[in-house]
């Protein structure tokens, strides 16, 4: 039973990871954009935990509660702590129309699909089928990050894509090496940390976070 | 299914062209009286309708003639031939031909004393001769002589009124679009001939079968982009909505219901008959440029008030939606499918017929109400439903139908292509399969949208009150064209209730080219694509849609309903007087439109008022402006001619003017020649 | 062939004396949700029987477009009423068409209310019209590639098929190309039979109305019609939805008690379906025009996506 309901459940986890990508381009609201993070990385700790009771791996399971800890709370709340420094603002108009936006997401995951085509049909891990999807989950990262003109919307577009790769190697390998995992886990917050007082700083200079201002700083 | 000998067929065939020709003739010559002129050559041409109607319908029925003269065509002949493909085709024109005709004799009436009827009735009658012996040419060199003789008779016609700037530049752009076209055909055809070692059609089969090699591609390519100019196809459709609304509206009928559908059996003979299976990238595009056309052609459509301008953009449309259909069989055939490529083709074919009906149907709508109001802008119009109430029956039947609603013919080929596109899935490779998930969706939005636009162009023409003084006073047409109309719409509802005889001999005629029986089965009341996959009985839901409409009225009488009716005027906020200003106009209509898909228009929004000077809140005068660019000639046309004249003008270096360079200038090229050909 | 007739018999009056109280059942639970107490579940009845017995008022500017499509509207309703399984999959006309067909029907009643809007010469009735045909086209995307996601799954496009092999796949709320295509139609569903946040049902502010502008010239039978035909539409496309995607309780036969059984559970679905809608109605404001398409296109992208999976995931 389990060996066909495993499968099932991951992909369908990971569709659902790959909405809330989705639903941060179409969210306008920073705070909403903020738990719109903080519930993908809620899906992928439940995916982390599944593949563990599936492996039966200890250290995945650790890997888990790091992801749930982490992700799912501190770094929402320095996030959340910037939205509240920043204050209301007037939604930028991303560089992208929304339709348009979500029409090129739409191609990004028939491309990773049809690029990870040859490795799904060769692999025989049960959590196969959902890599294109994790991949389509980076790719889309990558994108927003590109189309969106407010800096926090950017940190997001990069934390979703660093959740893709975190999902991707979930799914291929059945995750990294312990001590890899905690050391990127690591990198992420330093990251995060410094571009919160990054964007502070930005919004103390221009009055505003969009990145087209700092156009200007060139001489 | 009575057997008809070569020779009886061939007669047949001497007698259509015999009045034709008479037509054309006589007109030339009864051109002092140009009422006699209008009569004979539309009598004629009415008759020779009828001529190639017989010949098509036993050509459908599985006759078939071959004709051979050595002389007339230097190298190769005169060479002609029947086949079921030639006869469909034969019966979209003659069908357009017979209707043109008719409403002709009495829309050219208006043109006496002002245009010339004589050159209208030879290039009319020659026109329809030389589109029929089109599609019965038998090799190359005939039907580049025939294509041409067709494209020269259609640019005089569209040249009709030429005491108009306007009709200048249509034919101006027509006659080089046309000739881009001839000369990718001329190219292909000669490139063919060189490697097939014949410009005979019936042996390119057998010896394109083993042949590849990037000529082959080529070829594809260049009579791909050649027919392709014929039909429309985006971006080679800039002369459609020039030339179409240019012309006498017999002759846009003629031309947007019959002659661009030419282009779409070079298509079907190129990727069926002439070269067998081909590599998937050729059914892939055309696919791709379909489902581009499509959407685009309706897109445009939507935001353009000129009434037959409009319509032309449709034909983009639907030469889209037809070859979704050919493009599919192509994929189809490509993978081996060959039962579902023959079912792909009966769709697009199909669509090819229904075309060819409702759009002549529509023009000749829009022909009548040019008549009745002397506008073609919709802003003038409205509430001619009241003021001519059978044309407006006429031309809500061709809307319905174009919007591929049912129970018209518009929804059955539709209805086909869907099936088509959805059964690729059966296609094993992941890159086609995607194409044609494109394609399903390009096919969709184009019906919502096309729904959309014949909402607005019935509605804004035809509803509520007169927005000028023109349409107020309009008042039905002639008999004759009535009729027209009427038998088109006729047309309409009987190939959408019982799509069974048509389907039957598209059957047959996708059997000829294809080899296996297409994947549908039919009876008179239902068709069934792929066995259970998709059934419909278009006749079943015509019968409960008219009893339920029959029920209603009595269950309310049944019921005690009120069935009285009292007559207002309409709700205005309290305003005191209800005028046509108040009205939503066409372009209010299109604006949603025009905002959602903004990024393809790039409207030009211009607003200016001028107030009073006393008080800003008075206003003098409100000018508004709000027109859609079109991409292609920004970004393509424009560009291209700027380079044609840049070239031009570098050119005129050699035009000194002096004798001796000139002389100088053969010499050089004769001895350049005499080296290459050494 | 009596048993035949008696079950679209049957569906007919379930469609057509259902639909209303299925309009009644969504504004009370709305009603309760808001913290009223709302008017009766019956009232659309009512309703109905004093829209009967009013004379109709006609503006003077219409043609026969604007009575006939009252009727058209209906008819085309108590059409699909026929054909979609709605109680066993061996309904007897179901062979007369397919999901296509009923999209296509659908979209000929929304084109003939169109062309009533423009009729009156209202600008009301040219706005709601021209927004109506905007959101209809552009969520014929979604529907088709809804479709194509459901055929490929079930290698059928017609509704009994569908039902079917849905009812017999184990573990279909897994399958995620079905709950994309599920979420897609539903978001559909909601543009078509204007709800919000696509439409108001129940505003009659001027400059957000898109269904009701349209028919506001209409009264007494005609307007009757017209609410009767748009109730039915929104009970077609709840049961569609319930019986295409969730399609236990369905008969497979023409046994009379398990049709009978099948009509309780579909109005336990379309109860739960209606339900949903209205707590989405109480916790959604009405989205700007121009963000609709936002909407749209997003339920697009859903759809694709569940064709993706169909097309590269075993």
């Amino acid at each position: 039973m389990t060996s066909i309901l495993f499968p099932k459940l991951t992909n369908l986890l990971s569709f659902i990871f790959l909405g809330t990508t989705f639903l941060l381009i179409v969210r306008r609201n920073l705070a909403g954009q903020v738990r719109l993070f903080a519930v993908q990385s809620l899906v992928l700790a439940v995916l982390a935990g599944l593949v563990a009771g599936f492996t039966r791996s200890f250290e995945l399971f650790g890997v888990a509660i790091a992801v749930v800890l982490l992700k799912g709370i501190v770094i929402p709340r320095v996030l959340n702590r910037a939205v509240n420094r920043i204050g209301l603002q007037r939604s930028a108009a991303p560089y992208l129309e929304t339709p348009a936006s979500l029409a090129i997401c739409g191609l990004l995951v028939l491309l990773s699909f049809y690029v990870m085509a040859p490795l799904t049909d060769t692999n025989r891990l049960p959590t196969a089928e959902a890599i294109p999807l994790a991949f389509a989950g980076v790719l889309i990262g990558l994108f927003i990050t590109i189309i969106r003109r407010r800096a926090l919307t950017q940190i997001l577009g990069f934390l979703m894509l660093e959740n893709g790769i975190f999902l991707l190697a979930l799914l291929a390998t059945y995750g990294l090496p312990f001590i890899v995992e905690l050391g990127v886990f690591l990198d992420v917050l330093v990251a995060v940390l410094i571009m919160e007082v990054f964007i502070y700083k930005i919004k103390e200079n221009f009055d505003s976070i969009e990145v087209d201002q700092l156009g200007k700083l060139k001489g | 299914m009575t057997q008809i000998g070569e020779a009886q067929l061939l007669r047949l065939l001497a007698v259509a062209l015999a009045c034709f020709m008479a037509g054309a003739l006589g007109a030339l010559v009864c051109g002092r009286s140009a009422r006699f002129a209008r009569w004979v050559g539309h009598v004629a041409a009415i008759l020779g309708g009828l001529g190639l109607l017989f010949l098509s319908l036993a050509g459908l029925a599985g006759n078939t003639f071959g004709f051979f003269l050595p002389r007339l065509i230097p190298i190769s002949g005169v060479a002609l031939g029947l086949d079921r493909l030639s006869a469909f085709f034969l019966l979209v024109i003659a069908i357009g031909a017979l209707t043109a005709s008719v409403y002709g004799l009495a829309y050219t009436r208006e043109y006496e004393g002002r245009h010339s009827l004589a050159a209208y009735g030879f290039a009319f009658n020659f026109f329809l001769a030389a589109m029929a012996l089109v599609v019965l040419a038998r090799n190359g060199l005939t039907f580049l002589i025939l294509w041409e003789g067709m494209s020269l008779a259609s640019y005089l016609l569209v040249m009709t009124e030429n005491d108009r700037r306007e009709t200048l530049r249509a034919g101006w752009t027509y006659l080089v679009m046309t000739h881009a076209g001839f000369a990718c055909l001329l190219v292909g055809f000669l490139v063919m001939g060189h490697f097939a070692g014949t410009m005979d059609f019936a042996r390119w089969h057998a010896l394109t079968g083993g042949w590849h090699g990037p000529a082959r591609h080529a070829v594809f390519v260049l009579l791909g982009l050649g027919f392709g100019s014929k039909a429309g196809v985006i971006p080679l459709h800039i002369w459609l909505p020039q030339a179409h609304p240019a012309a006498p509206t017999p002759v846009s009928a003629l031309m947007s219901g019959v002659m661009i559908k030419l282009g779409i059996y070079g298509l079907v003979r190129l990727g069926f008959d002439w070269f067998g299976p081909g590599p998937a990238w050729w059914g892939a595009a055309v696919l791709i440029v379909a489902a581009i056309s499509a959407v685009l052609g309706v897109l445009y459509a939507l935001v353009e008030h000129d009434l037959k301008r409009l319509l032309a953009y449709h034909s983009v449309e639907n030469i889209g939606i037809i070859l979704l259909g050919v493009g599919a069989g192509m994929l189809f055939q490509t993978y081996g499918l060959h039962a579902l490529a023959a079912l792909a083709l009966v769709a697009g074919l199909y669509h090819t017929l229904n075309h060819a009906i409702f759009k002549s149907l529509l023009f000749m709508g829009s022909g009548a109400i040019l008549q009745a109001t002397h506008t073609r802008n919709m802003e003038e119009m409205g509430g001619l439903i009241k003021r001519m109430p059978q044309t407006a029956v006429c031309f809500l039947v061709g809307s319905v139908a174009i919007a591929a609603l049912p129970p018209f013919n518009g929804f059955i080929s539709e209805w086909l292509t869907f099936q088509s596109l959805l059964l690729s899935f059966q296609i094993p490779a992941r890159a086609t399969n995607l194409v044609f998930v494109v394609a399903v969706a390009a096919l969709a939005l184009t019906s919502g949208l096309a729904a959309a636009c014949f909402v607005k162009a019935f509605g804004i023409t035809f509803l509520a009150l007169p927005r000028s003084e023109h349409a107020e006073r309009a008042h039905e047409v002639t008999f004759s064209m009535r009729a027209a109309m009427l038998l088109l719409a006729i047309s309409c509802l009987g190939l959408g209730v019982a799509p069974f005889p048509v389907l039957s001999f598209l059957n047959k005629t996708t059997f000829d080219l294809i080899g296996t029986q297409a994947d549908v089965r039919f009876q008179w009341t239902s068709i069934a694509a792929h066995g259970a996959f998709a059934t419909v009985s278009p006749l079943w839901i015509a019968a409960a849609l008219l009893v339920l409409l029959a029920a209603i009225p009595i269950g309310l009488r049944l019921t005690g309903a009120n069935l009285r009716r009292r007559t207002y005027e309409t709700w205005g906020c309290g305003r005191a007087l209800q005028t046509a200003r108040f009205e939503y106009t066409a372009t209010a209509f299109a604006n949603p439109f025009k905002r959602v898909f903004g990024l393809l228009y790039r409207p030009v929004k211009e607003l200016d008022i001028e107030f009073h000077p006393e008080s800003r809140f008075f206003m003098r005068t409100i000018a508004y402006r709000n027109e859609a660019r079109s991409i292609f000639e920004d970004a393509l046309y424009r560009p291209l001619t700027r380079f044609a004249q840049s070239l031009g003008r570098r050119a005129r270096v050699l035009q000194s003017g002096n004798v001796h360079v000139y002389l100088l200038y053969i010499l050089i090229a004769l001895v350049v020649l005499l080296l290459l050909a050494r | 062939m009596l048993i035949g007739i008696l079950i679209e018999l049957a569906q007919l009056l379930l469609v057509a004396l259902g639909a209303p109280l299925l309009v009644g059942l969504i504004r009370k639970l709305k009603a309760r949700l808001q913290g009223r107490r709302g008017a009766r579940l019956l009232q659309p009845y009512l309703d109905m029987r004093k829209w009967l017995v009013k004379e109709a008022v006609v503006s003077e500017n219409t043609s026969w477009i604007f009575r006939f499509t009252p009727y058209l509207q209906a008819s085309v309703m108590l059409l699909s009423a026929l054909l979609i399984p709605l109680l066993t999959v061996q309904t007897p006309l179901g062979f007369t068409g397919n999901i296509i067909v009923l999209m296509y029907l659908f979209l000929l009643a929304t084109f003939f209310l169109a062309l009533a809007g423009l009729d009156a010469g209202s600008a009301f009735g040219g706005m709601g019209s021209s927004r109506e045909m905007t959101i209809a086209a552009l969520a014929e995307p979604t529907v088709m590639i809804a479709i194509f996601a459901i055929a490929l799954r079930v290698g059928s496009t017609s509704l009994a098929e569908i039902v079917r092999r849905g009812a017999s796949e184990s573990m279909l709320l897994l399958n995620p190309g079905h709950l994309l295509a599920f979420i897609a139609l539903f978001i559909v569903t909601l543009a078509e039979t204007g709800r919000l946040p696509i439409d108001n049902p129940s505003t009659h502010l001027e400059l957000t109305m898109i269904h009701e502008a349209m028919i506001l010239e209409y009264s007494g039978r005609h307007l009757a019609l017209v609410e009767w035909a748009s109730g039915m539409k929104l009970f077609l496309f709840l049961s569609l939805l319930a019986n295409l995607f969730f399609p236990w309780g369905v008969a497979m036969n023409r046994n009379g008690s398990l049709v009978l059984l099948a009509g309780v559970v579909l109005a336990l679905k379309v109860g739960l379906l209606a339900a949903i809608i209205a707590v989405l109605e109480t916790s959604m404001a009405k989205l700007r025009l121009f963000r609709v398409p936002e909407l749209l296109s997003g339920s697009f992208l859903l759809a694709l996506l569940a064709v993706a999976s169909f097309f590269f995931v075993r």
